[in-house]
């Protein structure tokens, strides 16, 4: 055996713990994933082959479309909202703030709470008889909406829950900030830049990495949102807030549909491939990596 | 020399990391066979002295089954129960263990059906018809629905059972409106009058007081067929009856109570309510009617205000026959096929009938099964102020139904509270609403009969 296959070889017998994991715990279940979205499969009886059948009744399905609905609102406002919250919150705290340290603290606690003691905080916070948030309109003379009761605000209520969750976002925006170089803001100051031109042509393109990251990792979570709504609103009120992954979830552990549920799974996954190559595709033309041309 | 010996030293760790954890994982990876339909072999005449495990996963009521599972290995020594709460999640988990090819032998839901008609369940009626323990008579007949599949037995009535549907109004409120205790609403049309008494509406139109929260009626479906006195699942013919002039009625009396002041109203109102369902603590004082089951009065006792005073009554008859509709619901033990101890299973199962195991379940964690013999031994005037009607309207009920044998008994839950609301909101016409929930139930049904 040459030095080289054998240097080979121990390479595998030292990695091959991760490849059976792998290939047993994520590839196996994820082709078994894709037969089932072929079969009637009600996880008590052996699957039965269907063809298309699954896809096909999916695009008639009106609580299906409901749910692509829901899921493309969630994603459409949350995603931005909550880079621009990250972007502005690693802004600031990036100045020369006092307790600086403690504030970045508090930002990245709600990380690492987990989301059933969040989603019932915020159904204190948006309560609409004595919740802190109608409380806090009420000041100003308000009255606030049913947060959560209501099929007009209940999207909303949980779109403004997930920027609570900004904290992981911040950390990554803070340290793009702390690595633009300083060089690059004397030079638009000697130009004559003021604030915001700075802001506009030196911070945002040096950060251009981390907004793409960003973004990525908040769609993709977006797309796959499930505890808050299971937890907050059950779906309700009137499925306003059944999401993509709530109804897959109904569907293939109460409802006995198995194989519905894995040609969701399988049409979620197709979709989030394709707005990630998207993303990437396009990030050529507004994403900066330093020692570009 | 000692270059070789690190070498083959390597060499033979290599070899023997590489196939252990190959082996390991090919091990862990290899699925195991999920019990099939008709897969029911028994372990008939094992040695008394074999020690045998049971796993048993029910819905509520951790310390009671504990202690009710603990008692039952008193009795018999070399069983030993293993029981788990599983909460609301526990079909979920159930399936989920079942197609791993690791079912609990024992499972507490609320009904045989959706598992009978997949396959899952042993059946028991010829457990039933050899023992010398279990006395079907004792059993509410309307409990005994709920372990019916295609002509047989699935299972037994187990833990908790007696009335889950009955007309809450609260007293303090009926008494201020100066409404007749006596004189009851009998119909829909005398139950909205006396929401219209009861309710409070502020001059934002705000609810401060909701006269009567209708929605409670449909915590099941079958609570809507046994006041309309139309099954909504009929388990001879297999057939729904979604689609029928009732339910359309049934949707209709419902939005009618939702139109009094607007479903938005009502849905703000009771997102205030801490987000409980009502009635919670603190919307007991602020809805003058609504529906509830035999948990609630013992939950108001221990919740509510201590001035406030309930009463309880049947539900109106919503068919116009004049008949008392009492819905007569039920938990359901059942032995999952695939369980390795048939035998010792039916034994736990058999020993839930008895007063002994539901005295015990009872005395820790207040759960009361409804078998008449355990009835009869309880003193319910000692027990909640308005408990008795859940009793006494088992035999009293002029139409006393059960769990309907639905194998999409989940489904046509989730679809039919939905589609309720929708038609509340009127964002959905009830007839096409039923039609399409009768079409999908019935495509359903057509794969469980199929397989």
């Amino acid at each position: 055996m040459t030095p080289g296959a054998k240097r080979f070889l121990t390479m595998l017998a030292f990695i091959s713990p991760w490849i059976l994991g792998f290939l047993g715990f994520f590839v196996y279940p994820l082709l078994l994933s894709l037969y089932y979205s072929f079969t009637e499969y009600n996880l008590l009886q052996p699957p039965k082959f269907v063809g298309l059948t699954n896809y096909v009744n999916l695009t008639e399905d009106s609580h299906y479309l409901n749910a692509v609905g829901n899921t493309l609102y969630f994603v459409v406002f949350s995603v931005p909202l909550g880079v621009l919250t990250a972007f502005i919150i690693a802004f600031l705290l990036n100045q020369q703030l006092r307790l600086r340290v403690l504030l970045r603290m508090i930002f990245y606690i709600p990380i690492v709470v987990p989301i059933s003691a969040t989603a019932i905080l915020w159904m204190w916070i948006f309560n609409s008889n004595w919740g802190l948030l109608n409380n806090l309109l009420a000041l100003i003379g308000i009255q606030g909406p049913s947060w959560l009761g209501s099929p007009t605000w209940s999207k909303p209520s949980l779109v403004i829950m997930q920027l609570w969750l900004v904290g992981g976002s911040v950390l990554i925006f803070l340290a793009a900030l702390q690595d633009v170089p300083r060089a690059l803001y004397d030079a638009a100051m000697v130009d004559g830049a003021n604030a915001v031109r700075r802001v506009w042509h030196v911070t945002i393109p040096m950060v251009t990495p981390a907004i793409l990251f960003s973004l990525l990792t908040g769609l993709i979570a977006a797309f796959q949102t499930f505890a808050n709504a299971w937890i907050m609103t059950g779906g309700g009120p009137i499925r306003s807030t059944e999401f993509y992954v709530l109804y897959l979830y109904e569907n293939g552990f109460r409802f006995f549909r198995m194989g519905y549920a894995s040609s969701m799974a399988w049409i979620l996954f197709g979709a989030v491939v394709v707005v990630t190559v998207i993303l990437f595709r396009t990030s050529a033309r507004w994403v900066y990596y330093g020692g570009e041309g | 020399m000692r270059t070789q010996e690190q070498r083959l030293s390597r060499r033979t760790f290599l070899k023997v990391t590489g196939m252990g954890v190959t082996i390991a994982a090919a091990a862990a990876c290899a699925p195991a066979a999920a019990p099939q339909a008709g897969d029911d072999e028994t372990v008939s005449g094992q040695p008394a002295a074999e020690q045998i495990d049971l796993d048993y996963w029910y819905i509520w009521g951790g310390e009671g089954q504990v202690a009710g599972c603990d008692l039952f290995t008193e009795h018999n020594p070399h069983i030993t129960m293993h029981p788990l709460t599983a909460g609301g999640v526990i079909l979920d988990k159930t399936l989920a263990a079942f197609a791993a090819g690791d079912p609990p032998d024992l499972v507490d839901l609320i009904l045989c059906a959706p598992l009978a008609g997949r396959g899952a369940l042993i059946a028991v009626d010829d457990y039933i018809e050899s023992s010398s323990v279990v006395d079907l008579e004792n059993y509410q007949s309307a409990h005994l629905e709920a372990v019916n599949w295609a002509g047989e037995r699935w299972g037994l009535p187990a833990n908790e059972g007696l009335g889950w549907l009955g007309l809450a109004r609260n007293r303090n409120l009926v008494q201020e409106a100066g409404l007749d205790e006596d004189a009851l609403p009998t119909d829909f049309d005398e139950l909205h009058a006396w929401a219209g008494a009861l309710e409070e509406i502020d001059d934002d139109g705000n609810v401060q007081v909701l006269g009567m929260d209708i929605r409670g009626i449909l915590t099941y479906p079958d609570c809507w067929s046994v006041v309309m006195g139309k099954r909504y699942f009929d388990g001879e013919t297999f057939e729904y009856n979604f689609d029928s002039d009732e339910f359309a009625e049934a949707l209709q009396i419902s939005k009618s109570f939702y139109d009094r002041v607007g479903a938005e109203k009502i849905a703000e109102f009771k997102a205030a309510q801490e987000g409980q369902p009502i009635p919670s603590p603190s919307a007991a004082g602020k809805v003058g009617l609504f529906t509830g089951g035999s948990w609630t009065p013992g939950s108001l006792a221990l919740n509510a205000r201590e001035d406030l005073e309930f009463g309880f009554s049947f539900v109106p008859d919503g068919a116009g026959e004049g008949k008392s509709p009492f819905f007569a619901g039920t938990h359901t033990a059942m032995i999952l096929n695939g369980s390795e101890n048939v035998d010792a299973a039916w034994q736990f199962l058999e020993f839930t009938s008895t007063d002994e195991y539901n005295r015990r379940v009872y005395d820790v964690s207040g759960f009361i099964m409804g078998t008449k013999s355990f009835i009869e031994s309880l003193d319910m005037s000692s027990l909640y102020p308005g408990l008795d009607f859940y009793t006494s309207g088992l035999s009293e009920g002029t139409r006393v139904w059960g769990i309907a044998s639905d194998p999409n008994w989940y489904l046509a839950w989730d679809e039919f509270l939905a589609l309720e609301e929708e038609v509340g909101f009127g964002t959905t016409d009830p007839g096409e609403g039923l039609q399409i929930l009768q079409e999908k139930l019935t495509t359903e049904l057509a794969k469980v009969l199929d397989a």
